[in-house]
């Protein structure tokens, strides 16, 4: 499955309007970084510099990680989001009826479409700031190379 | 149980029985509508009930002499009939991240080798700042004195207070535990990156595509 994982992120990710372009990059990098990190680990043998590029691998993975963060959230963090949202289009609404007789129907389809997607985007903000990585696995992997020095490739003992 | 110096080949042959089992450990069954109060006391239980049985699975080992640097030789029956004198030494075991944790009485989600908080297990380590070593023989010292500064400090590394068997081998324990590493990422990574690919598509809308 690993191997061709990365083949069908970047198909999928191509394209796109250009203001999504950074972040699907940056989702392709993680991807790859991981995936590299995981290539290197499964290596029969290793030396210095294979173990050299295993780490590099993984910090290009921590600097890109941050793109998933949103995927993150858990449910504390859902629930959150979500009741800041409902607030925001409370106010929406008192916006609306204060503002109901001077706007025209154009003016108000306007700053409904604006309101929408400034909710969204603070919903997502809320999310990732309440978002985070900490579990074990993923600090697992940073222990990985002092492994490999002392006990020998991970092939060896594994037991899938 | 098994032998270290195996290659992988041969171990992972069925035919070949190079994995002894010497005995099932207990597994507690799982109660999720009791009080927290009788949960936390059901924990309590299950994990002297792990210790016992740990520690006669470990007693003929002889934990007096020190099994790692090791002066106790043994007579040994071999495969083609002869007895050599042979220096058993416990070197690592392979479990998953909960059973370590169950083992070595720590508390959940926490790394087992370091010593690193539970809200930094996502960061990035550079691999000459590492945190400090678990060290056990410390946790034993605290678990015996049992102040109240002491419980403080041990649930400040995230262990459990209590008698564990482990702790009371000499030698470094936080050397010991030797997980899986490769099927915890596969099992375990790739299954996250791939949720949150997926997740990350959703969001982006390109999934229909």
């Amino acid at each position: 499955m690993s191997r061709y994982l990365l083949g069908v992120v970047t198909q999928y990710l191509r394209g796109g309007n250009p203001a999504q372009h950074p972040l699907f990059n940056r989702a392709i990098e993680c991807t790859r970084a991981l995936l590299e990190f995981y290539m290197y680990a499964r290596y029969k043998s290793h030396d210095d510099a294979t173990l050299s590029y295993m780490l590099d691998a993984l910090h290009r993975f921590h600097t890109f990680k941050d793109v998933f963060l949103l995927g993150r959230a858990g449910k504390k963090a859902k629930a959150k989001a979500n009741r800041l949202g409902t607030e925001l289009v409370k106010k929406r609404k008192g916006d609306d009826k204060t503002n109901d007789e001077i706007w025209t129907l154009s003016k108000k389809r306007c700053e409904m479409n604006a309101w929408r997607d400034y909710i969204s985007h603070e919903i997502d903000i809320a999310k990732e700031l309440e978002a985070y990585f900490n579990f074990p696995k993923i600090h697992l992997m940073s222990h990985w190379a002092k492994q490999i020095r002392r006990y020998g490739a991970l092939q060896q003992y594994s037991a899938e | 149980m098994t032998i270290g110096n195996l290659s992988s080949k041969f171990r992972q042959m069925p035919s070949m029985h190079s994995v002894v089992m010497v005995t099932l450990l207990p597994i507690p069954i799982k109660n999720r509508n009791i009080p927290q109060k009788r949960l936390d006391e059901q924990r309590q239980t299950n994990r002297e009930v792990l210790n016992v049985v740990l520690w006669r699975l470990l007693e003929p080992l002889n934990f007096k002499q020190n099994p790692c640097a090791g002066s106790g030789y043994y007579n040994v029956i071999c495969a083609d009939g002869n007895f050599r004198g042979c220096k058993p030494v416990l070197a690592a075991w392979l479990a998953d991240c909960p059973d370590y944790s169950d083992l070595h009485h720590h508390q959940w989600h926490v790394c087992f080798w370091c010593e690193c908080p539970k809200n930094e297990l996502g960061d990035y380590v550079h691999p000459d700042k590492q945190h400090p070593q678990r060290d056990h023989n410390l946790y034993r010292t605290l678990s015996d004195a049992n102040t109240k500064a002491a419980d403080a400090e041990l649930s400040s590394r995230h262990v459990h207070r209590g008698f564990n068997r482990i702790r009371h081998i000499r030698c470094i324990v936080s050397d010991l535990p030797k997980p899986d590493l490769l099927h915890t990422m596969q099992i375990g990574m790739l299954d996250h990156l791939q949720k949150w690919i997926c997740h990350f598509m959703k969001t982006h809308e390109r999934l229909d595509k």
